[in-house]
């Protein structure tokens, strides 16, 4: 019937964004690279905004949150200790991870489009505080000192293989939650959570889980990405502009699949790419195009497209197993 | 000290304005409409429009502007948000966040980033002084308007027929369609009602502060703490808990003055964590 267990196929394609992603420093301009790191902080953050929202219904749509919180913490803590700051993603994870602990009692209040404004306001509420908080620089934000001595093109492979590496563990992730029980556990309770408690999901815990992960490697893209650019500020780290990018990417590709927010970037940057700089304008037609598909291709790009190849690339839907066909 | 508090009481009559139309959407028809703040800034920027080229007092511009918004409320119901619906709770959030970014985009292109307001003439500076406390005439008018507006709002969604319709629309699509209701023109006109609202709202709010096409999602953000302050689904509630913020955000202008709208925030996140339910809890219909 098909050619390898469906998990077998999930690593293969895995396997082989990672082998792109090896390639790509040896074969690529520096141009490349720097786009491809992008490309990977942006994919990764999508990934995990859809993991919460696309599979666990928590339409969080404060996920800017993360990503300020992630680039901040990055920041203070290579400047403050002085020390190379690739490894320190792992510290900005931590204390995303943490904040998320810490807001649960106010997010669980909340429950669909409520929770969706309700996380758009504690968003909003670090923003501020971060912009009056002098430590932190105020409105002006802050630079990546740390990275002074630290000669160009090691800083631009050093951050590459940060954004690479965080990427692939963002599949990872997907893939094994998603195959396993977790996974089931997840989707039964976007489904229906009455009927997922009742078949012994613990929901809250569920839903803890899923937020502390996609908390943890959605700041830790979030830093990468702003070790790209230096500079971190609360307009840019906390701005509605990182929902508009990440909510109309995983639109497009497929929301609710794997593959889905994989094409959907991939489509966000081919069309910023060959669009060039015509500003609003671009927002105007990424809009239209996420409402049209939401009403007219609730699939998207990727669900069109499987319809025509027929195969999973990272395949999480299970098959009933038929009598006698065993194991 | 006082005048402030009191100042930032009126003011919150307006949050309670903005709430009005979100509470109708989200307490009473049970959908959201993300972009709620942007279509209060495009009705401010309407406003401008006939201000500047006719030269009229910004209130005078409430016959032209009202009507326009509560059509485009129809047709934003009709033909984007009633196609979302019986989907889940995630098509309409993506659908009208995704309107909201394109709303705020087309007003860059069409009125550029420029902060502008609405210019109300001598009613801007006109105040009375009640002992040593001076009050604004705008603020004591936006707040008469607002008492008048909520008045009329829960008249016509409390007791008339088009009202029941659409509570009986929003427990029980269906059973409605049934009894013989028109389901989709009644939420179409509800929904015009509720932009019809929030172009009143954003009149006051041209004439009060500045506005420019990124102010939308602040508008809305504070539409939604009143409304969940007040009690879903209460709708003198939606103006308590607009009163409540507004004298929350001029507590926390006391402290520093930019510091308004994180105090108004906080205030409702800790309202949220301790009154669930808001102030006028309505048991909730299953």
């Amino acid at each position: 019937m098909t050619l390898a267990s469906p998990f077998a196929r999930s690593l293969v394609t895995v396997g082989l964004i990672a082998a792109v992603l090896i390639a790509i420093p040896f074969a690529g301009s520096r141009y490349a690279v720097l786009l491809t790191t992008e490309i990977a902080a942006v994919l990764s953050i999508a990934l995990m905004w859809n993991l919460l929202a696309g599979f666990g219904g928590i339409v969080f749509m404060g996920f800017q949150v993360f990503i300020g919180i992630g680039g901040y913490t990055l920041f203070m803590v290579a400047n403050g200790l002085g020390l190379p700051p690739f490894p320190l993603v792992i510290v900005s994870a931590l204390v995303c991870a943490a904040f998320a602990l810490l807001i649960t009692p106010i997010l669980f209040r909340l429950s669909g489009a409520q929770l969706a404004i309700g996380s758009w306001v504690i968003s909003e509420v670090v923003r501020l505080i971060v912009y009056h908080t002098a430590v932190l620089g105020g409105g002006g934000g802050i630079a990546l000192t740390a990275v002074r001595g630290i000669d160009r093109s090691v800083r631009l492979f050093a951050t590459y293989g940060t954004a690479a590496i965080i990427l692939l563990i963002a599949l990872l992730t997907c893939v094994g939650l998603m195959r396993g029980r977790f996974g089931l556990a997840l989707r039964a309770m976007k489904d229906s959570p009455l009927a997922a408690e009742a078949m012994g999901v613990t929901i809250r815990r569920t839903q803890t889980y899923v937020l502390l992960i996609a908390a943890a490697i959605g700041g830790a893209a979030g830093a990468c990405y702003y070790m790209v650019t230096l500079q971190v500020s609360p307009t840019a780290g906390f701005s509605m502009n990182w929902m508009a990018i990440i909510l109309f990417a995983v639109i497009l590709g497929g929301i609710g699949t794997l593959e889905g927010p994989i094409v959907g970037v991939a489509i966000y940057f081919l069309l910023r790419e060959t669009m060039g700089n015509i500003g609003s304008l671009y927002f105007i037609i990424l809009g239209l195009l996420a409402i049209g598909v939401t009403l007219f291709v609730p699939g998207g790009a990727w669900g069109l497209l499987k319809s025509v190849i027929r195969i999973d690339l990272l395949p999480i839907r299970r098959k009933m197993r038929e009598v006698g066909q065993g194991a | 000290m006082l005048e402030t508090l009191i100042n930032g009481a009126l003011v919150g009559a307006l949050y309670g304005l903005y709430g009005l139309g979100l509470s109708l959407c989200l307490g009473l028809m049970r959908q959201i409409n993300l972009a709620h703040g942007d279509f209060i800034v495009f009705s401010a920027f309407l406003a401008l429009q006939l201000t500047t080229h006719l030269g009229i007092q910004p209130l005078l511009a409430l016959p032209i502007v009202v009507p326009v918004m509560f059509v485009i409320g129809r047709l934003l119901q009709r033909f984007v948000i009633e196609r979302t619906l019986g989907r889940g709770e995630m098509p309409p959030i993506l659908v009208t966040f995704g309107l909201s970014v394109i709303l705020q985009n087309v007003m860059l292109q069409l009125f550029s980033a420029d902060t502008k307001s609405l210019d109300p003439g001598p009613l801007g500076t006109a105040a009375i002084n009640i002992g040593s406390v001076a009050i604004g005439v705008l603020p004591l008018l936006t707040l008469a308007v607002a008492v008048g507006i909520f008045a009329l709002t829960a008249a016509v969604f409390g007791r008339t027929r088009f009202g029941r319709a659409v509570r009986a629309t929003s427990d029980n699509e269906a059973v409605a369609q049934l009894m013989g209701i028109g389901t989709r023109r009644v939420f179409a006109t509800a929904m015009g009602f509720a932009l019809a609202i929030s172009a009143v709202a954003a009149i006051f709010y041209g004439m009060r502060g500045t506005f420019d096409p990124s102010t939308g999602p602040e508008r809305m953000l504070f539409a939604f703490e009143a409304v969940i302050l007040g009690g879903l689904g209460s709708i003198w509630g939606t103006l308590a808990g607009g009163i409540i913020l507004g004298i929350a955000q001029a507590a926390g202008t006391l402290i520093v003055p930019s510091l308004g709208p994180l105090v108004g925030h906080v205030v409702f996140l800790t309202g949220l964590l301790l009154m669930p339910g808001g102030l006028f809890t309505k048991r909730i219909r299953v």
